[in-house]
């Protein structure tokens, strides 16, 4: 095959072309006025199997930024949220990381929705803390992150507690259970199962499923060999929704248990008829606390709508812990390593002792006011009271839910014991 | 069994169509087009609009679409035939005048496969979508097959598509042109092919089957911007296995990776279960379409139907 050489000219001008274009655009990035601003960084999936929670966390992630504004900012600077999309994909995830760590600087990242284990290669070395709003498998509890990784979230071993009680409260003797095949799937399946079991009811069978296929018919048809009362399906939408779907109209179940990663308008709508009226689920409680009343409000008036989805109320408890602490380490621990500075005060700001602070603009306004007296405070979230323990983990209720009148209703919280 | 093989067909069905465009496109337009798979998502996305335009026109009887879905379909192959040529006279020709090297060709319809994405995720955002959220209960048939009158429908479309296809490719002048262009470029050049019209009829006929196979795929599983990408894999894996350029090879490629995809597992289980050995086999269906590329691969390095390199 024969090749022309490239046209030297003319890539020349294209190149001119383009940075010329870079140059306009870095111009519009960089503020018109001086007005100090203080970087953090957002990794969510905006694309990928997990898209419908990332819009809603990303939705609770720009709320706490505005209230956190509103109340001044962090040691008077204007707080900026940069976001990456990690397209619901572990290499995309990275990638999306190491140009947050990397080319934009920031000292904190409100992240990753799944698979937190970035910590290790990425963000822990480099000093940037990262919470998760959703990351709950329970082997994130012992990752080796130099105490960088942190959650607003429980862990799957609490979930998988409720869910598989849940089973046997609902009624259902046997059950087949089928898992999204990644860390999240694999380690809930495990601890439901457990708790099912310990519940005196008997797994009849177990398999996982890999998301995007365009059928599964293969897992649903073993799954159902022996007559299980209830199918509990760990996933997520996308393919969920798939799997229901194929589930109804080959008859093979017609009883579903959902954990968190089901919690999902999506799935609903996705399912026409009435198939899924009075199935139960399980999710991240709302906390029934002036916090979480008050973020509900506010989030109504902004988006005009109740969150979509589950989890963006624990991004927006992300936010403002990383906000308080900013505020408590002082202007001097930031300039040398401001992610040590953050993750150091983390648990200052959250946890007991000192005066609770609710999550609005006028609890922020008396949090830096406090902080700039030099005296404790303890953030009650809206997800829970965001106590952090030595691993970074936290205890927020597990709600119980389920489907009435196509909605997603709350039933209870369980408060973990 | 035979109802895990009936749901490989119709699986097999949907990707056999769009093998064979690509395949097409892979042997006379000598690239492996990775953009595909994204024009697969928005022929399906354009029908959804379409759909969404025309309103409720009811259903067809047994089936969960009506007259609204045929209608909104063959208006989306009009759109995706102007979009597509619009590519190949804006993008890929100036390319090809610029002799690119297949390896270049391929790279830039990857980055092309990017925009394409992007675009979809843009106009239509993130959601999964369906055509009708309607459930169908599938009908119970002899030896325990069950199938839904719409899988029955794809594989008839398929059926129809791929005849009509085949007849061009036999019996039609620029069928003949294409199927020399495919075998021997310089040859059929020399012989006073008309290249740019056959490069034309290539475009319009893969660009048909890949409209109809994302509309087919729609109604079967569901709309999601990356259901393209994904569907890349057993794609390529048809087209190679079958040998590129090999009308046959893409059909049978494509049922052989639907069928081996829904069955294998479920007959390595059984397997397993007979054997009293507890094991998942599940999690490695997405394996067996790798491993079998690469088994027929080390036999027939050529692929199924393919020839030898002249």
């Amino acid at each position: 095959m024969s090749s022309k050489k490239f046209n030297k000219g003319r890539f020349g001008k294209c190149f001119l072309a383009t940075m010329m274009v870079a140059l306009v655009f870095s111009f519009i990035n960089s503020p018109g006025y001086c007005e100090e601003e203080m970087k953090i960084g957002s990794l969510i999936p905006m694309s990928g199997d997990l898209a419908a929670y990332g819009k809603c966390v990303q939705q609770g992630v720009n709320l706490a930024a505005k209230h956190i504004n509103e109340a001044g900012g962090p040691l008077n600077m204007k707080l900026k949220v940069v976001f990456r999309d990690s397209q619901t994909d572990p290499t995309a995830l990275r990638d999306s990381a190491e140009k947050l760590v990397n080319v934009d600087k920031v000292p904190a990242i409100v992240g990753p929705m799944i698979r937190s284990d970035v910590a290790t290669p990425v963000t822990a070395p480099n000093h940037v803390v990262i919470i998760s709003p959703s990351n709950t498998p329970t082997w994130v509890t012992t990752l080796k992150d130099d105490d960088y990784t942190f959650r607003t979230t429980s862990s799957d071993a609490i979930q998988g507690k409720v869910l598989g009680k849940l089973a046997w409260e609902r009624n259902y003797k046997t059950a087949s259970i089928l898992y999204i095949n990644d860390p999240y799937g694999g380690g809930l399946a495990e601890s439901c199962k457990e708790w099912f079991e310990k519940s005196r009811g008997k797994i009849l069978g177990q398999a996982s499923y890999d998301p995007g296929k365009a059928s599964y018919k293969m897992q649903l048809k073993e799954l159902a060999k022996g007559n299980p009362d209830v199918l509990i399906l760990i996933g997520y939408p996308e393919s969920g929704t798939v799997i229901i779907r194929q589930a109804l109209s080959e008859g093979l179940f017609s009883q579903f248990l959902f954990p968190d990663g089901m919690q999902s308008q999506q799935i609903i709508d996705s399912v026409g008829g009435n198939y899924l009226e009075g199935m139960y689920g399980t999710g991240p409680g709302a906390a029934e606390n002036p916090s979480y009343k008050s973020y509900l409000k506010e989030f109504n008036k902004v988006y005009g709508a109740n969150p979509a989805t589950a989890y963006s109320e624990n991004a927006y408890d992300g936010v403002v812990v990383i906000a308080l602490a900013i505020q408590a380490a002082g202007k001097d621990a930031l300039k040398t390593d401001p992610g040590k500075a953050i993750r150091d005060k983390l648990r200052v700001v959250a946890n007991p002792p000192g005066e609770k602070i609710i999550a609005s603009v006028d609890g922020f306004r008396k949090a830096f006011r406090l902080l700039a007296e030099g005296k404790d405070i303890d953030y009650e979230g809206a997800a829970g009271s965001i106590d952090f323990d030595e691993h970074g983990d936290t205890m927020t209720p597990i709600l119980v839910w389920k489907i009435e009148k196509r909605k997603i209703v709350p039933v209870r919280s369980v408060i973990p014991d | 069994m035979a109802d895990l093989l009936v749901s490989g067909i119709i699986y097999g069905s949907i990707i056999a169509l769009g093998a064979i465009g690509l395949t097409l496109i892979a042997s006379i337009l000598n690239f492996f087009n990775f953009a595909y798979g994204d024009l697969f998502s928005l022929g399906a996305f354009i029908t959804f609009l379409f759909l969404d335009l025309l309103g409720d026109w009811g259903a067809f009887p047994g089936l969960s679409f009506g007259g609204g879905l045929v209608v909104a379909t063959l208006l989306s192959v009009l759109i995706m035939l102007a979009i597509i040529l619009l590519i190949d006279r804006f993008f890929f020709k100036p390319l090809r005048e610029f002799d690119a090297t297949p390896l270049f060709m391929s790279l830039a319809s990857l980055g092309l496969a990017f925009i394409l994405r992007a675009i979809i995720n843009i106009v239509w955002g993130p959601e999964i979508r369906y055509y009708s959220t309607a459930i169908q209960i599938s009908k119970k048939l002899p030896f325990g097959i069950r199938v839904k009158p719409d899988e029955l429908f794809i594989v008839i479309c398929t059926l129809a598509l791929v005849t009509l296809v085949y007849l061009i490719l036999k019996k039609t002048r620029m069928g003949k042109a294409m199927r020399a262009m495919s075998d021997n470029p310089v040859l059929a050049k020399a012989s006073g092919v008309e290249t740019v019209r056959v490069i034309m009829w290539t475009w319009i006929i893969a660009g048909t089957l890949i409209t109809v196979a994302g509309t087919l795929y729609g109604i079967q599983v569901q709309l999601r911007p990356t259901m393209g990408w994904h569907f890349l894999i057993p794609l390529f894996v048809a087209v190679i296995m079958g040998g590129i350029g090999s009308f046959w090879g893409a059909l049978i490629g494509g049922m052989v990776i639907g069928i081996s995809e829904e069955m294998i597992t479920a007959v390595l289980q059984n397997a397993f279960h007979s054997m009293q050995i507890d094991a998942d086999m599940s999690g490695y269906k997405p394996a067996v379409a790798f491993v079998l590329v690469v088994l027929i691969l080390l036999i027939k390095p050529h692929g199924i139907f393919g020839k030898k390199e002249h």
